[in-house]
């Protein structure tokens, strides 16, 4: 392969601020499709737990979330809602398919970790007087989270290649602008370049964010 | 004799250090006996894959008229919008046949021949949706495909009614974004005029109809090669002359367009 090409980094640089106002907008979707997963992945993983009546449509729902593309379920929302009549924008359908994408995902990693909390726990709080929501929020919930950790960060790296995605319902992320500017000036190997680089340091940016907390778990543990 | 040897070491090295006669980019292709183009296999009736799979269209087929040109077999490489520029850089294809506007930031990264052909720009709505021209547009919400000229037609519109961007949406591919159109997530696009007249044969886009031009001169797209494959581009140049000189340019409009007299790949005051 012969390659004759030289690199023009200053028009990146150029466009560097709309690249990192995407950057933001990825962001955005990434945190809110966390924010909102967790406790719909902590609502189902005690669904999972549950009765027949309870376990069956959470099992579903996870079995849909977890084996279709993710992808496919933005489309689902985009131009599935569309067809009845029901056009959300672009931004709230990224957010809501990736939070479910995540919720479906992280539902089994909470169901084996409220499974991991020891029945005793329970029964000593509620012994002590405790209310169910008390025994939820100040024993649980805190023992739950050395657990799901780990999984939960993982999955907000993944949330976050995966809102690349909303580019094709037309979101001005990160991917969409960089498709943009370089249709401008053709420098695709710069852009699409820069753009690796930059989901690269959002990753670790996401990383060092969570170890912050993430620290402090461990610590209470030790 | 030590020094003989050395003498003649060094007329051996003087000659492999010898520059080559340079090879051009013509010379490669018809040594290697094929021309490799990159064309857009999503955008009908330009570029697409017919009965059997096989490419046609008409970028299709000014690749294979110029690969007989040049007596040589044709390749036809399907190049995304966004491969187009890596596809030639990285000498994946010879030459790019893909309905690209030569803008003159675009040509600080490749080189342009002269127009090879040429849209009109219109306007797509909805039947219902009570658009009657361009102007009716503002302070609705529009769409384009992310990084096409049309987008760049529709987002100068926005700029001309004092708009941001806020109202615009700009889709992955061009059938997400007619989908949009159709559902009402958008009231108007602009379009090629030969992709408008496809549309309207389309049932589930019959809720759809091209109310007229969008602003602007006709969109007139060139083919592209690597900025340093200079004799290719002339020898181009001259094909693209022959080639409506002796008719095929009318021809293979007709054929695949079908909109009658092909447009002029010329603009007006100069050539």
């Amino acid at each position: 392969m012969t390659f004759d090409y030289e690199f023009h980094w200053r028009t990146v640089l150029e466009d560097l601020p709309d690249l990192l106002a995407g950057a933001l907008v990825t962001l955005e979707v990434t945190g809110l499709s966390i924010a909102a997963g967790v406790p719909l992945a902590i609502a189902l993983g005690a669904l999972l737990r549950g009765p027949a009546a309870t376990r069956v449509p959470a099992r579903c729902f996870v079995e849909a979330a977890r084996n279709t593309p993710c992808l496919f379920q933005i489309y689902l929302f985009y131009y599935g809602l569309g067809a009845l009549g029901i056009n959300l924008s672009s931004f709230l359908v990224a957010v809501i398919a990736i939070s479910l994408n995540n919720a479906g995902y992280l539902a089994d990693t909470y169901r084996s970790a409220l499974q991991a909390v020891p029945v005793q726990q329970r029964s000593a709080a509620r012994s002590l007087g405790m209310t169910f929501g008390q025994t939820s929020f100040h024993v649980v919930l805190p023992l739950m989270a050395r657990i799901v950790y780990l999984p939960t960060v993982n999955q907000m790296i993944w949330a976050m290649l995966n809102s690349s995605l909303g580019t094709l319902i037309g979101l001005r992320e990160l991917t969409g602008v960089t498709q943009f500017v370089q249709s401008r000036s053709f420098r695709t190997l710069e852009f699409f370049l820069a753009t690796a680089g930059l989901y690269y340091l959002l990753a670790k940016a996401l990383m060092a964010a969570a170890s912050l907390y993430g620290r402090r778990l461990t610590r209470e543990a030790r | 004799m030590g020094r003989w040897n050395s003498a003649a070491a060094l007329a051996l090295l003087s000659l492999w250090m010898a520059p080559p006669a340079l090879a051009d980019k013509i010379d490669d292709v018809v040594k290697a006996g094929q021309v490799r183009c990159g064309v857009m296999l999503d955008f009908p009736p330009a570029g697409f894959r017919g009965q059997g799979n096989e490419p046609d269209g008409f970028d299709v087929q000014t690749c294979k008229d110029i690969a007989q040109a040049l007596g040589v077999k044709s390749v036809v490489v399907e190049t995304s919008s966004s491969d187009r520029v890596p596809a030639l850089v990285a000498n994946r294809i010879d030459v790019l046949i893909a309905s690209t506007s030569p803008t003159l930031e675009r040509a600080k990264t490749v080189a342009f021949t002269v127009p090879y052909t040429a849209y009109t720009n219109v306007i797509l709505t909805r039947v219902d949706g009570g658009i009657k021209s361009f102007d009716d547009l503002k302070g609705r919400s529009v769409g384009g495909v992310t990084g096409t000229t049309t987008e760049a037609v529709m987002l100068a519109g926005l700029q001309g009614w004092g708009q941001g961007r806020d109202k615009y949406t700009g889709y992955g591919t061009e059938i997400d974004s007619y989908v949009a159109l159709s559902q009402g997530k958008v009231d108007g696009l602009v379009v090629s005029n030969t992709v408008g007249s496809v549309l309207g044969q389309t049932p589930q886009f019959k809720n759809l109809a091209v109310i007229g031009n969008a602003p602007g001169a006709a969109d007139l797209c060139a083919i592209a090669v690597n900025k340093r494959d200079g004799e290719l581009l002339r020898w181009l140049n001259l094909f693209l002359w022959q080639q409506t000189r002796s008719g095929r340019y009318a021809e293979l409009y007709k054929k695949y367009f079908g909109l009658g007299t092909p447009p002029a790949l010329t603009a007006d005051g100069t050539y």
